[in-house]
This record gives structure tokens, C-alpha cells and sequence, in this order.
């Protein structure tokens, strides 16, 4: 059998702490922007924001995704970049990109464009194949992956 | 298993692998259910090799001369892929392969992924296992190979893991889609601590990395509720099913408590 010779596919999931507590309106920021250059990338996949940690599974043709992982690695807006899978991918988990926040209200959601709801009703997980992504989403959800910054340590601690 | 017993792929009786002048054994397969005791349903059949007669491995695979080991491998995924669509296969499968393989007959998963376009089963449903020791000599390499042919949807299971000495080193440079818990770990385990605390572990670290845990060679109830217990959901072994002559046998759930 040939090997396709369309562009690759890879997805790569990471988590990372960020460095200050995002508001709700410094999320929309980052989402709009986010969901603007993906859409553009041919990039999909879900962006999870909870107790001042983040964990992304970003899918697409494998440059595209190797250039944007070294813009996320150079954020300052987050720190403690861990790479946990880089693989290639048989076909997509996501249709789009959408992120999902566990500090905002249902109702803020419903007005946002390009929120999921992994953090109420979970559609969006229990709707994925039982592949590499949903395991991963479900480690984070447990709890695994979680990174703190020490400057949000102390906040917590104060 | 002993690496004696790899070989556990293979053809349908009535078929020699077509590999020239050399005689190759003839062979049939035993196939032995992978369930998920949460969805009680059987999610894999590994294909194991058999002598015609229902003979172990070891008696078919002895027979095979030592140039003919890679083809021998290579075609029975061919011949074990067509017996299984033949039985109405409709969940994955799991093929033994020696990586060695790669090298040594080049056409090795091509043939397999071949087999399986042409008796209609989906590379999906392909699950290729790999013993951890025949892995570490060559692991990124391995890898990378591999990789070419999971963009297809061709999964990877690394089989007897905690069996060798790479451990879970392993798992740094290549991510499988499964591990089986070495047999030699799981024998006994409600009563070891020991194995407990480095089946834990693994337990663990699969699940930081989305892999799957599959405890292999389950015999007792107690060594079943131990691994259950754990959250461990996919099981082979006698408990629930022994392997099939040429069919897809019965399972059977035990009570969970």
C-alpha cells in the first residue's frame, strides 16, 4: 500500500502554567485571536483553561504546527511548556478549535463564540472518538497535567 | 510469552505462505478475546499461531527455517487478517510482529496493511503488537518507522511491558496506543506487593500519556478484581477466554465483587 502523500497530519498535546490570572475578558482576547489564525492554519482542536493551567490538543499538517508550537513555547503569557505527545494522526478528533474555560459562567459562555462546554455538560468530550486526545483531555480533567506558576502559587498561599 | 513463542500470528490451514522453495510449515490460528468489562463487550482478538492440529506455537514456529523468519512473520498477518474478516471480524485485531521486520523484509507492513484493504477490514482495526525487549535496541528509529504507517491508522501495542530491562524508559520515545502488563507481573498480583506497586506505575504513567492498559494472562478471579480495582478495564486471559481454534470463542464476565 502507498503512503498518502497529502500533507501530514500530527496533533500534539502540551500543558503549561500560566503566568498571571487570566480575567474572563483576557480569555475572550485569546480566543478570538486564536480562533482567527487556526482558522486560517488549517489548524483544529481545544484549548482548556482551569485554576491558572492550560492543555491544548492542536491538530493539523505538520509545519503548520511546528511553527506555531515555537511561538507558544516563546509566550510569555504562560510558562513550564510541557510537550507531552507529538504523533501523527490518521484524521482529526476536531472539526474546529474552540476553547473551554472552568471560570466562566454558562451564561458568559453562551455569549462567546468558539467556547466548549468540557467543563458543564461535556458534550464536546463524550462526543470524541476513544482515541489519544479524549484519554488525555480526561487526565487533565482528573486532574494530571494541572502546572502552577509559583507567582500564582503565592497568590493562592496569600 | 517466551520470545520462542512471538510468532503467534498466523495462516489458515489450508494455505502455505507462498515463500519460494523454502518449506514453510502449515499453520492455523487460535484467536483469544482482549474485553472491556465495562462495556462487556470484546474490543480485540489477538491471532495466535497453531499447528494444524491445534498445536502450540513453539511446534510450527520450530519448523520455520531461520531465513524464512521474517517472511514467516509477515505472511501470517496476511493469512491471519483473511481468516479473521473470514470469521466476521467487527472489532480490532492484534498481530504479533517482530520489528526486526523493518529491515529484514521490507514489505512487511505494507503486505499486512495490503491484506487488510483487501478482506475489507479497516487499517483502524489493526493493532500490531511488539515485545518492549525487541524494541529498546533500535527505539527511535523504531519509532519513526512506525510512524509512517500510524498516520494510516495502524495502532501499535507494546507487548510483555515490564518484562525486559528498557521499562518504561520506552515510553519516553515512543507513545503506544496499548501495553499488556507482563504476564510474569500480573501472576499472583493480589498477594505481591511488589508487582502491585510497579503495575501502578505503569497504570499511572499510561495515563498521563493516553495509553491503554491491557492485563494479559488473567487466570484468577483475584488477580481479575485486583486489576479491576485499579480502574484497569481491558483483560485477556483464561479467566474470561481461552483462545479460539480457528474461531472466535465465547467469553465469560466474572462477577466484579
Amino acid at each position: 500500500m502507498d503512503l498518502p502523500n497529502t500533507a501530514p497530519l500530527i496533533h500534539c498535546i502540551y500543558s503549561s502554567a500560566a503566568t498571571h490570572a487570566f480575567s474572563p475578558e483576557e480569555l475572550a482576547e485569546l480566543l478570538k485571536k486564536a480562533r482567527e489564525f487556526n482558522a486560517l492554519n488549517d489548524l483544529t482542536g481545544i484549548l482548556l483553561y482551569a485554576e491558572g493551567s492550560f492543555f491544548q490538543v492542536l491538530e493539523g499538517p505538520e509545519e503548520a504546527i511546528a511553527a506555531l508550537y515555537a511561538k507558544i513555547e516563546n509566550d510569555k503569557r504562560h510558562e513550564q511548556v510541557t510537550k507531552i505527545i507529538l504523533e501523527p494522526i490518521h484524521k482529526r478528533s476536531f472539526a474546529e478549535w474552540t476553547m473551554g474555560f472552568s471560570n466562566v459562567s454558562r451564561e458568559e459562555l453562551a455569549k462567546m463564540e468558539g467556547t466548549n462546554d468540557f467543563f458543564s455538560k461535556a458534550r464536546c468530550f463524550a462526543d470524541l472518538d476513544s482515541g489519544r486526545a479524549k484519554k488525555l483531555l480526561a487526565a487533565f480533567r482528573d486532574g494530571r497535567w494541572h502546572k502552577t506558576a509559583p507567582s500564582m502559587r503565592q497568590k493562592v498561599a496569600a | 510469552m517466551s520470545a520462542g513463542q512471538q510468532l503467534r500470528v498466523v495462516d489458515a490451514g489450508q494455505s502455505r505462505p507462498n515463500t519460494s522453495a523454502v518449506t514453510v510449515p502449515a499453520f492455523a490460528y487460535a484467536f483469544q478475546p482482549i474485553v472491556d468489562v465495562e462495556a462487556r463487550k470484546v474490543v480485540s482478538y489477538e491471532a495466535l499461531v497453531r499447528g494444524l492440529g491445534n498445536e502450540p506455537a513453539f511446534h510450527v514456529i520450530e519448523r520455520v527455517p531461520k531465513c524464512n523468519k521474517y517472511q514467516f512473520d509477515q505472511d501470517s498477518r496476511v493469512a491471519a487478517i483473511a481468516r479473521a474478516a473470514k470469521l466476521g471480524l467487527a472489532c480490532d485485531l492484534n498481530l504479533n510482529f517482530l520489528p526486526q521486520g523493518l529491515y529484514e523484509a521490507p514489505a512487511s507492513i505494507s503486505a499486512t496493511l495490503d491484506a487488510a484493504v483487501e478482506n475489507h477490514v479497516a487499517i483502524e482495526r489493526l493493532n500490531l503488537e511488539v515485545t518492549e525487549e525487541e524494541v529498546i535496541a533500535d527505539c527511535a528509529h523504531f519509532a519513526a518507522r512506525l510512524n509512517e504507517y500510524r498516520r494510516l491508522g495502524l495502532k501499535i501495542t507494546i507487548d510483555d511491558f515490564g518484562a525486559g530491562y528498557a521499562g518504561l524508559n520506552l515510553l519516553a520515545e515512543l507513545q503506544p496506543d496499548q501495553v499488556k502488563i507482563d504476564m510474569n507481573l500480573v501472576r499472583g498480583i493480589d498477594k505481591h506487593g511488589p508487582r502491585q506497586a510497579i503495575v501502578c506505575a505503569v497504570a499511572q504513567v499510561c495515563t498521563d500519556l493516553g495509553i491503554d492498559v491491557i492485563a494479559e494472562g488473567i487466570e484468577t478471579v483475584q488477580e481479575y478484581r485486583w486489576f479491576a480495582d485499579q480502574g484497569i478495564h481491558l483483560f485477556q486471559g483464561y479467566l474470561f477466554s481461552k483462545p479460539g481454534f480457528e474461531c472466535f470463542p465465547p467469553v465469560c464476565y466474572p462477577a466484579s465483587n
